[in-house]
């Protein structure tokens, strides 16, 4: 070697490129919910959550598992709110897609995720007007519904993300069993508890998805 | 540590660099037994995106395998424009190259042969030395002069540093202002989360720009929502009130910039010390000791011995020459005061349309920090007085006391490194430099404008053949139906490139470029303290090779004691100084090359014919404008500077080029995940402007210019999000996406920036007037 040991920058050992993206906690016990939980405060609407949601499942043209929409901009220039709105589906605790589905392609998992099987789902879309948030696609190629699965082929039983999360920019997604408080999201949200919200609580779907209210920028949310 | 991870089935991770953009996050690209690209994901070592990554790199896969990509060389069939290739090998595109390049060279000398490129892909030097090995003067071609130059040269001028973009050490900083800047897009895996850790430590942000649709603009403490171009006037407002609010940092002007300098009182012109004092160096200057009150010579504080206390408000004095005569003198510093003095906060406010409280306020947010970040980018750049902006910005910065100091505006060495002779071959004395266009006078190489012309008239001499290298100066350059006459019109044109440009497509030898995915190169630009062993993760796909080895090819057959016989021979120039070579580089991934210490102009001296940081500038004072200092000045095509008749009938102000955050340039339009993002190329219009006009959301329309060639077609996004009177229209808009069933946009027809004038430069750097222009928009009958 003919540079000085200065030159060098801490690496990480080969394994742990395995484990990077994955959170090592300890279990409680507790039934496990896994969430995820969305910073709007930190959301700068660089849509690599989208992009990413779009590679890691292969998702078809035309169709998006997860979206971030433009609240605004709305007032009079330049006194203004502006807000990115990442979408996806909220992995409801009581699902209305589960109960209308006639085939019981639509289910819920022990762990709090809303999935869909394909081989029982045959588009009849009643899901897709049950949701009360529009997440659910049919895909024109397929016939079939589809939305976030939460990256389920990841093994979240060993902390591992959704590429959203990974992806994210501006470190706004967090994602893990929000009932156990060793993890990260179960940190940030205590810490932040005060901005919390669930969207359009009203139906009574029980969303799991937590967002956290923009500190500027949302004043009528 | 190896920087390949290999497993036990045959696949392995690669750690390199992407190059989507010029970030250069660090990711690892997973490459199955099969050699084939499966996945790329961020890198958590990379110190400056810890893992973060953007739409554009995570589609790496799809772009690598982008079924609209140059796969071979190619040689025109037919008639120029034509659409017909015929497939040729590497040996016989070089041949032609050689023997047509050698037979120009032989007619009308090296000079006619220009080498041109687009954004550079991180090869800047190794295309100048192209150009002056091969062609013996310095008229490579870019969009420099649009982007990035106009502050990187004003910062050397003012400064011998470049102390923003990635010197703008948001991460630890008590204030961040985004000036005409969006790096949390343009840069955003690396940028979001600086910005976003320094929120939660509740560090203020300012963010000014004309476009509320700013990711940063609803959650900034102050948002000044600036009239495009008039940023200059704003900028003196501030100055103004750093010194009537008393709020400067005292000690760094006065110690360490040129704003103490006795100059005549009368022509601002700095004083020679060998006028008042016998026997010293010819360039020495002067400034007033306070403690002593009498003129001194400029002391030199790097060295500790230096004595003297230089006076900033002297007033008028009367100063004894050798000859006997006396004039009257005063200081840069009064000078100053005397050009921002009518500047007030109500004046500003007037001129940019905003409110003077919003501005004082805005101002003691970053007066008030004590460390403070400016962060600026095209949207200061692209203006017809950018220098004199950019200039203004650099003298806020210093009395600020932000230059140089952690969470402020830091000096990475890598910048004053980068176009270093040994790498570029580039002559240092400035009359050696040999360029075409003079717009600019410190414009450091060719402008397009000036390259374009050569080509059309044979003046000052003739130019035959311009070979492109990752580049499209249809799409990036004002004026572009000027490119395609001149393209139209030229000898021997070659581009190399991913895709079938408008340029490329106007080529007689097109050649197949790789991707970064695909190539060895080196990570330095914007990478901070870092150097980065950029390596492939795979081997070139079908023929195409990268921007670095085709340099380093045709270098070979037009200039070959120049070029060494291995791209690892061309990048080992580059690391030589460092006492590295490319293997090692890429063994390690990433280097700390450039370790961070504060303040080192205490010790070095600030990298200007003065040692000083130069708010009043030696440089400046002898061409372009030749004013050492800055004045208001509005852009050239605006509501101060056009007859009545033109602004009744283009009533609306044009801010072009705002950076997508799926797409790089005009690159990657073909890429489904990414198009579908932004279909179509939709301008900003708002509500009430769009009523008037009778434009409904969505619509097609054309918008013109006094300066245009032509009306182009693009959809109204109607927003909320910018002024009644500010239209904002995107740049690069010319591929369609078969995929998606999105159709080419031909011939120019969503081109913007054919409303850019080529006549209307900055004095001082060239740059058109791309953010700051007239328009009239109308609906599409």
């Amino acid at each position: 070697m003919s540079y000085p040991e200065e030159y060098k920058v801490p690496q990480l050992a080969p394994e742990d490129y395995e484990n990077y993206w994955r959170e090592d906690v300890q279990a409680t016990g507790k039934p496990k919910q896994y969430t995820l939980l969305i910073d709007l405060d930190k959301c700068i609407g660089c849509k690599a959550c989208q992009v990413a949601c779009k590679i890691e499942n292969d998702v078809d043209n035309g169709v998006f598992w997860t979206q971030v929409q433009s609240m605004g901009p709305v007032g009079e220039f330049p006194n203004l709110d502006y807000f990115y709105f990442p979408k996806q589906c909220q992995h409801c605790a009581d699902p209305l897609c589960v109960t209308v589905c006639p085939t019981k392609a639509t289910y819920k998992t022990d762990d709090g995720i809303v999935l869909v099987d394909k081989d029982l789902c045959f588009g009849c879309q009643y899901c897709i007007w049950a949701c009360p948030y529009g997440v659910r696609t049919k895909n024109p190629n397929t016939g079939m519904v589809e939305k976030c699965v939460l990256c389920a082929h990841r093994d979240h039983e060993h902390g591992e993300m959704p590429a959203c999360v990974v992806s994210c920019e501006g470190n706004c997604r967090y994602f893990g069993d929000i009932n156990n408080p060793n993890t990260q999201i179960a940190k940030y949200y205590a810490a932040h508890a005060d901005r919390a919200m669930k969207v359009h609580d009203q139906f009574g779907t029980k969303p799991s998805v937590i967002y956290l209210k923009p500190r500027k920028g949302a004043s009528k949310l | 540590m190896p920087s390949v991870i290999y497993h036990d089935d045959g696949s392995k991770i690669v750690k390199t660099n992407c190059f989507d953009c010029h970030s250069k996050c660090g990711v690892l690209c997973h490459v199955d037994a099969q050699g084939v690209l499966t996945k790329v994901e961020g890198n958590p070592e990379d110190p400056r995106s810890q893992g973060r990554m953007c739409p554009k790199g995570r589609s790496a896969v799809k772009i690598l395998n982008d079924p609209d990509r140059i796969n071979y060389p190619m040689r025109r069939k037919g008639e120029r424009g034509g659409g017909q290739w015929e497939r040729i090998t590497w040996d016989e595109a070089l041949d032609e190259i050689e023997t047509r390049c050698r037979q120009y060279m032989e007619m009308d000398g090296p000079r006619s042969i220009v080498f041109g490129q687009g954004t550079g892909r991180g090869c800047i030097p190794w295309i100048q030395r192209l150009n002056l090995t091969v062609s013996h003067v310095n008229h490579w071609t870019s969009p420099a002069h649009a982007c990035l130059n106009p502050q990187l040269l004003t910062q050397m001028i003012t400064m011998g540093m470049f102390n923003c973009w990635d010197g703008a050490d948001h991460d630890d900083s008590d204030c961040i202002v985004s000036w005409g800047a969006n790096m949390v897009w343009t840069e955003g895996a690396f940028i979001a989360g600086e910005v976003n850790r320094s929120r939660d430590r509740a560090a203020k942000l300012i963010v000014i720009d004309p476009c509320f649709e700013h990711p940063l603009a609803a959650k900034a403490d102050h948002f000044l929502g600036i009239r495009p171009g008039t940023d200059l006037a704003l900028a003196m407002a501030w100055i103004r009130l750093f010194i009537e609010e008393d709020r400067y940092d005292h000690d760094f002007i006065k110690r360490w910039t040129t704003l103490p300098l006795v100059v005549d009182a009368e022509t601002e012109e700095a004083i020679p010390a060998a006028k008042v004092f016998e026997g010293v160096d010819e360039h020495a200057l002067l400034m007033w000791d306070e403690d002593t009150d009498a003129v001194m010579l400029m002391p030199d504080f790097t060295d500790p011995e230096a004595k003297g206390n230089p006076a900033l408000d002297l007033g008028t004095r009367e100063l004894t020459l050798l000859d006997g005569s006396t004039i009257q003198v005063t200081t840069a510093w009064e000078a100053l005061k005397g050009r921002v003095a009518d500047m007030t906060p109500a004046r500003a406010a007037e001129i940019c349309w905003l409110e003077a409280q919003d501005i004082v306020d805005a101002f003691r947010t970053y007066a008030d920090a004590e460390r403070a970040s400016i962060a600026m980018m095209q949207g200061v750049e692209e203006h017809t007085n950018c220098r004199l902006l950019i200039h203004a910005i650099d003298t806020i910065m210093g009395l600020g006391g932000n230059i140089d100091i952690k969470g402020g505006n830091v000096w990475h060495q890598f910048w004053n490194d980068m176009q270093d002779p040994s790498l570029t071959t580039m002559p240092t004395e400035y009359h050696a430099q040999n360029k075409l266009g003079n717009e600019g006078a410190f414009y450091n190489n060719s402008t397009g404008h000036g390259v374009w012309d050569a080509i059309l008239t044979g003046k000052p001499y003739k130019v035959h053949a311009f070979i492109g290298i990752q580049g499209n100066p249809v799409s990036w350059c004002e004026n572009p139906d000027r490119v395609v006459e001149a393209f139209k019109a030229i000898d021997f044109l070659v581009i190399n490139d991913y895709y079938l440009s408008p340029a490329a497509q106007l080529a007689d030898i097109v050649l197949p470029a790789a991707h970064w995915t695909e190539r060895d190169f080196i990570a330095d630009e914007f990478c901070q303290e870092w150097f980065y062993g950029q390596q492939k993760a795979v081997e070139p796909l079908y023929e195409r090779k990268s921007d670095i080895e085709l340099c380093r090819l045709i270098g070979k057959r037009l200039a070959p004691d120049q070029w060494p016989d291995d791209v690892y021979g061309v990048l080992n120039i580059a690391l030589k100084k460092y006492g590295i070579t490319y293997e090692e580089l890429k063994e390690e991934w990433c280097m700390h090359l450039y370790p961070y210490r504060e303040k080192k102009y205490e010790t070095e001296g600030f990298r200007t014919p003065t040692r000083k940081a130069e708010f009043y500038s030696t440089v400046f004072a002898h061409a372009g404008r030749k004013d050492p200092l800055i004045r208001w000045e509005p852009p050239k095509e605006s509501y101060e500077t056009m007859p009545a008749e033109v602004i009744a009938e283009f009533p609306l102000i044009l801010s072009t080029g705002r950076r997508y955050v799926n797409f790089y340039h005009s690159a990657y339009r073909g890429v489904p995940v990414l198009r579908e993002l932004s279909p179509e190329p939709h301008f900003m219009i708002n509500p009430t402007t769009a009523a008037d006009l009778g434009i409904e959301p969505e619509e097609w329309c054309l918008i013109e210019s006094p300066s245009g060639t032509r009306p182009i077609r693009m959809r109204a996004h109607v927003t909320a999000g910018v002024h009644p009177r500010v239209i904002i229209a995107p740049h690069g808009w010319w591929q369609g996406c078969k995929e998606l069933g999105l159709p080419d946009y031909p011939d120019n027809s969503s081109n913007i920036n054919c409303l850019i004038s080529d006549q209307k430069y900055d004095p001082d750097l060239a740059t058109p007037g791309m953010r700051s222009s007239l328009c009239k928009i109308t609906k599409i009958q």
